[in-house]
Formats: C-alpha cells, sequence, structure tokens
C-alpha cells in the first residue's frame, strides 16, 4: 500500500473540468438513519458532552428526540464500500470531474444549519459544482480548487443544512518543497 | 423545531443580554495521539487514505496523518457551543484549514466575540475561532455564528 497516490479519478484538462461548472449530481438517498450510538461514538472522540447528544430526556424536552451534532451533517451522506444490493460508491461528486491532479486535500467549509437533525431522520443530499479554479501552484503541489454546494434535506423534504466545500485536487510535488510559505489554500 | 426554550437548570446557558463583542472565550487544548485521529477517522466514515495511512500523506506532502475535516467541525462547535450552553443552535460554520494538524500534535482553540445582534426575535452570536497547532501555527482559522434565545423581549 505504501507509495501508491493515485485515487480513482478520471482525468481531463483544467478546462474539461471547468466546463462542468454549474452541473448538478443527481439526488442521493443515504442508507442511514442518523442514530445515536453514532452520535455517541462522534461526541465522545472530540470529548462533547452536550446534553441533547448524551441526555435523552433533556433531548425529547428540547427537540423531541437526540440530535445529531452538527459537524456529522457530512457523515450522515457518507456511502458504504460496499451493499448487498447495489455499488453505492458510484457517484463521487467532485471526485468525478475530469481534471489533472492524483490526490486532494479538503481546504474550507462554509455550512448553514437551518432545522436540527434528529435521531431517525434520513438525509438525501443533492451536489452542485460551483467553481473550478485555474491551475495554482502550492506548498503541496500543482492543482485546481474544486468548490461544490450541497444541499441537505431530511425524510420530509425540510432543507436541513447547505453546506458548500472547497477541495484542493493537486499533483504532489517531488519532492515537497521545504521552503515554500503558502498553505494548501494560499495559492 | 430549534430548541428555542430554555434548558433544564442543570445545563446552564449563557444569556445573550451577557454577551458583548471582544469577550474571550477559554482556551482549549486537545492532544491529538494516533488514537483520537483514527477513533474521528472510524467515527465519521472517513477513510480516505490521508487520515490513517502515513505513508499515502507523506505521499500528499504532509508529513503524517492528519486530522479530517469533519474533526474541526467537531471540535469546533463543541468549543463554541460549550461556551453558549447548549441552548443555542449553530446557525452557521466557516472554516478555512490552511496548514493540515498531524498525529502527534495538539490542537490549541481560542476564541472570541465578534459581534453580537438581534432578528426576528433571536439573538445572534459571531464568534471568530483560531484551531492552532502545538507550535502556535494558525491552522485553521473559523467563525461561527450561534443563535439563542432572548430572555427579555426587545
Amino acid at each position: 500500500m505504501g507509495g501508491r497516490i493515485g485515487l480513482d479519478m478520471p482525468q481531463g484538462t483544467v478546462r474539461q473540468g471547468q466546463a462542468l461548472v454549474g452541473t448538478r449530481g443527481a439526488v442521493r438517498y443515504h442508507p442511514i438513519d442518523i442514530n445515536w450510538p453514532m452520535v455517541q461514538f462522534y461526541a465522545s472522540v472530540v470529548e462533547d458532552g452536550h446534553p441533547g447528544y448524551w441526555d435523552p430526556d433533556w433531548a425529547r424536552q428540547q427537540s423531541g428526540a437526540i440530535q445529531s451534532p452538527p459537524g456529522m451533517l457530512m457523515v450522515w451522506g457518507m456511502p458504504f464500500d460496499w451493499t448487498p444490493v447495489a455499488a453505492t460508491n458510484s457517484d463521487g461528486g467532485a471526485l468525478n470531474i475530469p481534471l489533472p491532479g492524483t490526490t486532494i486535500i479538503n481546504v474550507s467549509t462554509d455550512t448553514e444549519f437551518i432545522r436540527p437533525m434528529l435521531v431517525g431522520d434520513r438525509l438525501s443530499t443533492q451536489e452542485q459544482l460551483v467553481a473550478v479554479s485555474d491551475e495554482k501552484h502550492t506548498r503541496l503541489g500543482t492543482g485546481c480548487f474544486l468548490t461544490t454546494r450541497t444541499a441537505y434535506h431530511n425524510q420530509r423534504g425540510e432543507l436541513v443544512a447547505i453546506h458548500t466545500n472547497e477541495v484542493f485536487r493537486y499533483t504532489p510535488s517531488q519532492p515537497a518543497p521545504e521552503t515554500a510559505e503558502e498553505g494548501p489554500a494560499d495559492a | 423545531m430549534r430548541s428555542r426554550s430554555l434548558p433544564a437548570e442543570r445545563y446552564r446557558s449563557r444569556r445573550f443580554e451577557d454577551i458583548s463583542p471582544g469577550a474571550d472565550l477559554p482556551t482549549l487544548r486537545m492532544p491529538l495521539p494516533y488514537r483520537r485521529v483514527i477513533q474521528m477517522a472510524a467515527a465519521t466514515r472517513d477513510y480516505f487514505p490521508g487520515h490513517h495511512e502515513p505513508s499515502y500523506a507523506q505521499a500528499q506532502g504532509v508529513e503524517n496523518i492528519y486530522l479530517n475535516t469533519m474533526f474541526y467541525h467537531g471540535l469546533l462547535d463543541r468549543y463554541v457551543l460549550e461556551w453558549s450552553g447548549p441552548a443555542a443552535f449553530l446557525q452557521r460554520r466557516r472554516m478555512h484549514m490552511k496548514v493540515p494538524i498531524v498525529a502527534g500534535d495538539t490542537a490549541v482553540l481560542d476564541g472570541c466575540v465578534l459581534s453580537t445582534d438581534i432578528a426576528d426575535g433571536e439573538g445572534q452570536v459571531e464568534v471568530q475561532v483560531e484551531v492552532k497547532n502545538g507550535a502556535g501555527v494558525v491552522c485553521c482559522p473559523a467563525t461561527l455564528w450561534l443563535l439563542l434565545p432572548l430572555t427579555t423581549v426587545p
């Protein structure tokens, strides 16, 4: 495993990637309900004692059910690697854009939360590619910044959150320069 | 429905009326052994190899496995909601991961209140947070906006 760098992403030119700006992916329905054990596991890793995640009586009184931490928004949209009925990993969103670059690193997020996510809810997502930058050089390598915007709805069709994400898709410098002072996003 | 009512006494929340721009949040330090970095990859089902395979992270140009996006989300949200108390609703979070924070390091959070406002019968608080590494480099600046119930009618 060591040393491999290529992810399974379609290769193309910057111009080919930029031509797809504005396109929307299909609505994806995610396979798992928001559930308390996963909420507890996540909260425990960052030592978050919020009663909405741990105290069912308090949570019921406040919001009707145990709450999902807002930081788990993206978790509820993570595909399984495998299911018995169908591959769920086929729509990789931003990863499916033809561009140069062999790997990715996430750069920035901007998330607006409209209503709480509660245990028992099940989310769907729809992603839109909103920007592909020209090629930039950073201390990690050369590549493009991709910005996507994803709308999250619950099973009642209510808008839960709008998540804007910027990822750097790049080819690492060989070797990584030690003197560059720019961060991944500071092109 | 957002949780707007005041919580039970045992989980105290800050009163919006007591929050002023310029107020500092207490510093939070979180050590990041491999165990915590990898647990978060599992807790978020984020098996991108940069978060669990050191050789992959190094091939990317990063010295070791590094915190994933949802780690920052969870840490930032905990930081501001612990300060505000659980009656607050996180309305928006914006963050920029400028430098990866790697396993073996420590995340250090500092924050301060940038502004307060009243809109639609709720109090809005804008908090600026810096996530630094153990060497004091600002790795992830962030801004979070909270909604708090008003305890007095404006």
